[in-house]
């Protein structure tokens, strides 16, 4: 990764469905002492999402003290 | 000895707590990790990695005090934390085919999968400083693991605490937790030599 962009800049092409639901089939299918619990909980690797959205407030909306 | 083979001694103890606080040793599914964020002329962009597993590593007597003074409303906080250290647990077969990172394009250390190759067995005998290598009873839902210490980081209070109420996994029994929190100890103030 370079580093001097930030996560956002880095044009990775992410795409949060696919990455949640990230199971490595093969390996569960081949790896037979392992539960239904433990591919569900044990074979995910971290991803990245970016999440962006507008947080403008008018200012007739905001409290001060 | 009493039924006991060797290879049950290889397995992490753990329990499942009933406790509604965080204890040191917890394993908590899906831990956001808040990468970076910013604002700019009203819109903001966050970027967050999702951690499958992770593992509470903050002194189980400073999670007891936070939590206890925030439920008794005492009239200061100076036993509140600001936030919890945690570390990840990497699938053992992602971690030493180098690619437990691969979502975030990051590529890292192979390790021998032959169990006699000398890396790979300093790491299943915890003798590899920064890693610490896990391997859980049937009743686990969790593959073999390795905890990487250089990844720790730290989560918000209650933010750990939500999640905790519907990603809790379980907990590592308290000598067992004893050791990796000793390692992580270690590793952390561990002197730096010039190459």
């Amino acid at each position: 990764m370079s580093s001097d962009k930030m996560p956002w800049d880095l044009n990775l092409d992410i795409s949060v469905e696919s990455q949640k639901d990230y199971v490595s089939k093969t390996e569960a299918e081949t790896n037979n002492d392992i539960d239904d619990h433990k591919k569900k909980y044990g074979l995910g690797k971290p991803y990245r999402t970016i999440v962006r959205g507008d947080v403008r407030i008018d200012k007739g909306d905001v409290q001060i003290g | 000895m009493f039924g006991l083979t060797k290879e049950m001694f290889k397995l992490v103890r753990t329990t499942y707590l009933q406790a509604d606080r965080i204890n040191q040793g917890d394993i908590i599914s899906d831990v956001e990790f808040i990468e970076a964020a910013e604002e700019i002329d009203g819109i903001i962009t966050v970027a967050k990695i999702i951690f499958p597993l992770v593992i509470v590593l903050t002194q189980d007597c400073d999670l007891t005090w936070d939590f206890d003074s925030r439920q008794i409303g005492s009239s200061n906080q100076d036993k509140y934390l600001f936030s919890i250290i945690v570390a990840p647990l990497y699938n053992y077969e992602h971690f030493i085919n180098g690619d437990h990172l691969s979502e975030l394009h990051q590529k890292m250390a192979i390790i021998p999968s032959k169990m006699t190759a000398t890396a790979n067995k300093n790491l299943r005998q915890n003798e590899t400083p920064r890693y610490h290598y896990l391997e859980f009873d049937s009743t686990v839902p969790i593959v073999n693991s390795v905890i990487d210490f250089k990844h720790y980081f730290t989560v918000n209070v209650q933010k750990l605490q939500k999640q905790k109420t519907e990603h809790y996994v379980c907990s590592v029994s308290e000598l067992f937790r004893e050791r990796i929190s000793q390692r992580f100890a270690s590793y952390l103030s561990r002197i730096g030599l010039p190459n």
